[in-house]
């Protein structure tokens, strides 16, 4: 193409070629991550479904797999494919090459080492427990130098571009490296214990919120602003149209990053984070409706006039698609940050059906309308099959349907069931949770079935991009291009500011960063600081050694993925659950469990609910004391030895985080945690014939669920005596 | 604590300040956008992916 915008630099025509080999590289991981990351999303599809499942190995159990498909997914298949489609068009609308050659290879094979990195550790439990930040300390800072690396790659390839514009799909790209980065950075500020362990720095509620800005955030900035950057890209050129309105775009674009900051909170709605920040959570959430729809029409209506198109083109089809899945996501979002609708929906299937069409509908339609479009060109031929292309997207579209009507019906029906109360004994009408849960089985079976379905549709692209590959030529050329070279002059009247902002790399890269920093500002530093305008006295004392290990094996087996550990002021909360947690209950929780879903029961006020000798039983074989329960058998913590030695260093460290441990209890750990031990173990030997018990994990556990909602002088003060909300 | 947190949370005037910063952001924005001048501007700019900078022989 030979029109440039400014007309003056004509004559300085420079040649150059795109590096589509990095290009090749990420596209080719996407397509092997994704499989695994689908392969691994149905097996804990199927654990659900049947809880033998669990193969009774602890490395293959679902606490410790489910972490492993969401990272696959989201950062290993969504990563790679993003990189892809953002290396290839930040060249093409740069018209450079990217900025240095070894510094893409680095980025590639930094980032597959990290997601090798994540597929060793998460099954083997080593995990801090944030969700999509389960990562320990080394391979956080791993992934921090390869976002360095990827960032001076984009960003220098900005620099030696010969457009001077940044056209809005670049906005995205810059908003994503710098929100990710900073996202990532606030999020994994932790003390190591050992190479496999960390705490962090914050605790209970501040942890709840952080962790929740980053969650929330991830999505945004990870899921949807670089993809809908490859939207703004590619979606046009497999139109062959511009966008349907540049204007809009801009809109968007600011909206879009100032708002959606703010939202984090609506994933803590009714538990013990402060009313304010929720409050400021569900109507920054609510205003998201209008940049994401706003986002989503100017996506659909750069196809008017060439609908037609969407009938034949297979590319096309899965962008209208994905797009079409974005908007519904982005209309469900807001509307589950509603407190009322929030109550219905939050601990239930509904989030993971609201999540599952984002990432399967918007991200993997995207991915697969992109990769149809890249692959041919990328590999100088045509696409093998469109018949099969067209068998992918309707297989994958029955596929995410399956899934979505189940989880829709799991997640309604588990939240009327949880909530319904007898009007005439004011009592719940399904007081055992087992059996809410027993309801949602064939469900989950459904959702299996449409999990694989996607599967099939994303091998049959497989098949079709490898026949692709085939028809390639043995000998591809490298094409040149040629446009001028930029020079320094004025290139823009004086009234076009925002056209002379583009232009300005830097000032746009710190305002977008001045733009998400408010939202963070503004929601986290009074959390932060809520101890200088609250009381200090908690009446919660801190773990002792044995909980303190109980908690870390807890931690380790994934629980949170299953089990929430906060008590919504809700009615059908506290009837079932008791009094609504406290934000002193959870202060020295390093990290916070208060989950995000619950197929089994809150345990908040676990401790003391049930003897040990039934938390032995329970952990050994759940179906002996709950038969109905689909929870899998933890057989592995009775052979394995708790580790006593580490206590004293896992002390120091939350003693110099501000835990009132004093250096005695810091010294006397081990053999203090010992003493716990020997005394739960001599309990359990007294009322049955089970022996020798006193070093093995059981009973670490045993103590910190024994421990959980056992803070008597905290919840016998009168102004914590208040119950539900509404 | 949690009613302390809400009763003396000190400074309101924070998240209200965010969104005053935020409504006029977002009416300028929308103000610049609308202007005339920049039609021509958003002609040239929409048509960048369609460009990959012309083939050299």
């Amino acid at each position: 193409m030979s029109h440039t915008i400014d007309k003056s630099e004509s004559d300085k025509s420079e040649s150059f070629s795109y590096d589509d080999d990095i290009v090749k590289k990420f596209t080719l991981a996407t397509l092997v991550w994704g499989g695994i990351a689908f392969l691994v999303g149905i097996i804990a599809a199927l654990q659900l479904a049947s809880w033998q499942m669990n193969l009774g190995l602890s490395w293959f159990s679902f606490g410790r797999l489910r972490p492993l498909h969401t990272n696959a997914a989201i950062f290993a298949f969504g990563g790679n494919a993003i990189f892809a489609g953002i290396y290839y068009s930040t060249q093409r609308l740069c018209k450079a090459r990217l900025f240095n050659d070894l510094l893409s290879k680095i980025h590639f094979w930094g980032w597959q080492l990290i997601i090798v990195a994540a597929a060793i550790t998460l099954p083997l439990g080593i995990t801090q427990s944030k969700e999509y930040a389960e990562l320990e300390w080394p391979i956080d800072i791993a992934i921090t130098l390869i976002w360095v690396v990827f960032a001076i790659n984009f960003f220098g390839t900005l620099y030696r571009r010969r457009e001077r514009h940044l056209y809005v799909a670049i906005w995205f790209y810059i908003a994503t490296i710098i929100t990710v980065a900073v996202l990532h950075i606030v999020n994994s500020i932790e003390i190591p214990v050992s190479w496999f362990q960390s705490y962090p720095v914050y605790a209970g509620v501040q942890d709840a919120l952080v962790q929740w800005w980053y969650g929330h955030n991830a999505v945004a900035f990870f899921l949807t602003t670089p993809f809908l950057g490859l939207m703004y890209y590619f979606l046009p050129k497999a139109a062959n149209r511009p966008v349907y309105s540049y204007r809009l775009s801009i809109v968007h674009f600011w909206s879009l990053v100032f708002i959606y900051i703010w939202a984090g909170p609506h994933h803590l709605l009714y538990t013990a984070l402060p009313n304010w920040a929720q409050t400021l959570g569900m109507v920054f959430s609510i205003m998201l409706w209008a940049p994401s729809w706003g986002g989503m029409i100017n996506g659909l209506l750069t196809l008017r006039g060439s609908w037609d198109k969407v009938r034949t083109e297979p590319v096309l089809k899965f962008m209208v698609v994905a797009i079409t899945f974005y908007g519904m996501a982005t209309f469900e979002g807001p509307l589950l940050s509603i407190k009322s609708v929030s109550a219905i929906g939050h601990y239930t299937d509904w989030i993971v059906a609201h999540v599952h069409s984002g990432t399967l509908g918007w991200n993997g339609f995207l991915t697969f309308g992109m990769i149809y479009y890249l692959f041919p060109k990328l590999y100088q031929t045509q696409l093998f099959s469109k018949r099969l292309a067209n068998m992918h997207f309707w297989i994958g579209m029955v596929g995410i349907l399956l899934y979505l009507v189940a989880m829709y019906t799991a997640g309604i029906t588990q939240s009327l069931m949880l909530r319904a109360i007898d009007p005439t004994t004011g009592r719940l009408v399904y007081p055992d949770f087992a059996e809410t849960v027993l309801r949602l089985v064939p469900l989950y079976w459904v959702r299996a079935i449409g999990g694989t379905l996607y599967l099939v549709g994303f091998l049959l692209m497989c098949w079709n991009l490898y026949r692709t590959w085939q028809l390639a030529p043995k000998s591809q050329k490298v094409e040149t291009y040629r446009a001028p070279a930029l020079t320094n002059e004025a290139h823009e009247p004086k009234s076009e500011w925002h056209r002379r902002l583009e232009g300005m790399m830097p000032a746009f890269s710190v305002l977008t960063l001045v733009s998400i920093l408010i939202g963070s500002a503004f929601e986290i530093v009074p959390t932060l600081i809520a101890h200088t305008y609250t009381p200090a006295t908690s009446g919660v004392a801190p773990y002792t050694a044995l909980e303190l290990a109980g908690r870390d094996i807890y931690v380790r087996e994934g629980c949170y993925n299953c089990h929430s550990q906060m008590i919504r002021s809700l009615p059908s909360d506290v009837m079932r659950f008791g009094r609504p947690s406290l934000p002193e209950e959870s202060m020295y929780d390093r990290p916070f469990q208060w989950g995000s879903k619950r197929t089994g029961p809150d345990l908040a006020r676990e401790g003391g609910r049930f003897p040990d000798l039934w938390h032995y039983r329970h952990m050994l074989d759940p179906r002996s004391v709950t038969p109905n329960s689909i929870m899998p058998a933890y057989t592995w913590l009775f052979d394995q030895k708790t580790n006593f030695a580490i206590l004293e260093k896992k002390f120091a460290v939350l003693q110099n985080l501000g835990v009132p441990y004093s250096d005695s209890d810091v010294s006397g750990a081990p053999e203090s945690a010992k003493a716990e031990a020997i005394k739960i173990a001599n309990d359990l030997a007294a009322d049955s014939p089970i022996k020798g018990l006193e070093d093995r994990e059981i009973i670490a556990m045993i103590a910190y669920l024994q421990r959980l909602g056992k803070n008597p002088e905290l919840l016998s003060r009168p102004e914590n005596l208040e119950g539900a909300e509404h | 604590m949690k009613q302390e947190i809400l009763t003396q949370f000190p400074w309101p005037w924070m998240p209200t300040m965010a969104l005053l910063i935020f409504f006029v952001f977002f009416v300028s924005l929308i103000y610049r956008v609308s202007m005339r001048s920049q039609v021509e501007v958003f002609n040239r700019a929409e048509r960048l992916p369609l460009e990959e900078g012309e083939k050299h022989e």
